[in-house]
């Protein structure tokens, strides 16, 4: 018997387009991308969550907590890049240079959380799950550089479904240049932030 | 008479529970971090998967 992963037909990446395409030869709809890549920021936030209680009640020691944290912060901003990329296999040294950054960033905040020695209290269980949603600001940063690659000139910031800050009203529906528009994460609402950026 | 003061202690160099060069340096990727990226996305998503594998 076959197994499903041979038979399954595989997706395309259209360099021009900065879409995928289906085996239906279909473009794979952004929104669906994006819903998708959400769902899984929120399964790796609730691990998170989950990490950080399991410290509060002392089952598991700071150091167990860090690691597991780090590698998850990794992965997460990895599988984020890899899809604005167009697949793992399409990811460059120079786009793994940009990844690493924005991963070494996100261990910075959690070094400084061990080195002041904060609480392990709700705020702390509430904002662990916040270094999930930095990913898609990772992902974001890559789809510009890869849309201004290959020609895109012009950014508008879309708003989400959500309860807006007051930069994210400011910011949206304006076609600015692409190196211009306000990237994912620069608005008050940081790593909550749910508006896209659609470029032309 | 002249008070001698005291010495300054010197101060403890911090002490890191975790990679201090990967803190500082290049973050480096090595295949388990793909294969636990695969892995990450497999758990909540069956889109996010075949994205990743895309030709």
């Amino acid at each position: 018997m076959p197994n499903k992963a041979a038979t399954e037909k595989t997706f395309r990446w259209s360099e021009k387009a900065q879409r995928y395409i289906a085996p239906n030869g279909r473009f794979v709809a952004r929104a669906k991308v994006l819903a998708e890549l959400d769902r899984v920021r929120r399964g790796v936030g609730q691990e998170m969550r989950e990490l950080a209680k399991q410290l509060q009640a002392g089952e598991i020691s700071r150091v167990e907590w860090l690691i597991a944290m780090k590698s998850r912060v990794k992965a997460l901003h990895l599988a984020h890049a890899a899809v604005a990329a167009g697949g793992m296999d399409k990811l460059t040294p120079s786009d793994l240079g940009r990844v690493g950054a924005a991963v070494r960033r996100q261990y910075e905040f959690l070094r400084r959380w061990e080195a002041e020695g904060l609480p392990v209290d709700g705020r702390f269980i509430a904002r662990a799950e916040l270094y999930a949603g930095a990913a898609y600001g990772t992902f974001s940063d890559l789809e510009r550089i890869k849309h201004k690659a290959v020609g895109y000139t012009e950014a508008k910031r879309v708003l989400g479904i959500a309860e807006h800050c007051s930069d994210c009203l400011e910011w949206a529906n304006k076609w600015l240049p692409i190196d211009v528009i306000p990237p994912i994460g620069a608005s008050v609402c940081r790593t909550r932030c749910k508006c896209t950026i659609i470029y032309r | 008479m002249k008070k001698i003061k005291p010495k300054k202690k010197p101060k403890k160099p911090k002490r890191w529970t975790y990679s201090q060069t990967e803190l500082e340096g290049e973050i480096a990727f090595e295949p388990q971090d793909f294969a636990y990226a695969r892995t990450l996305a497999r758990k909540y998503s069956t889109l996010i998967p075949r994205l990743l594998d895309a030709e």
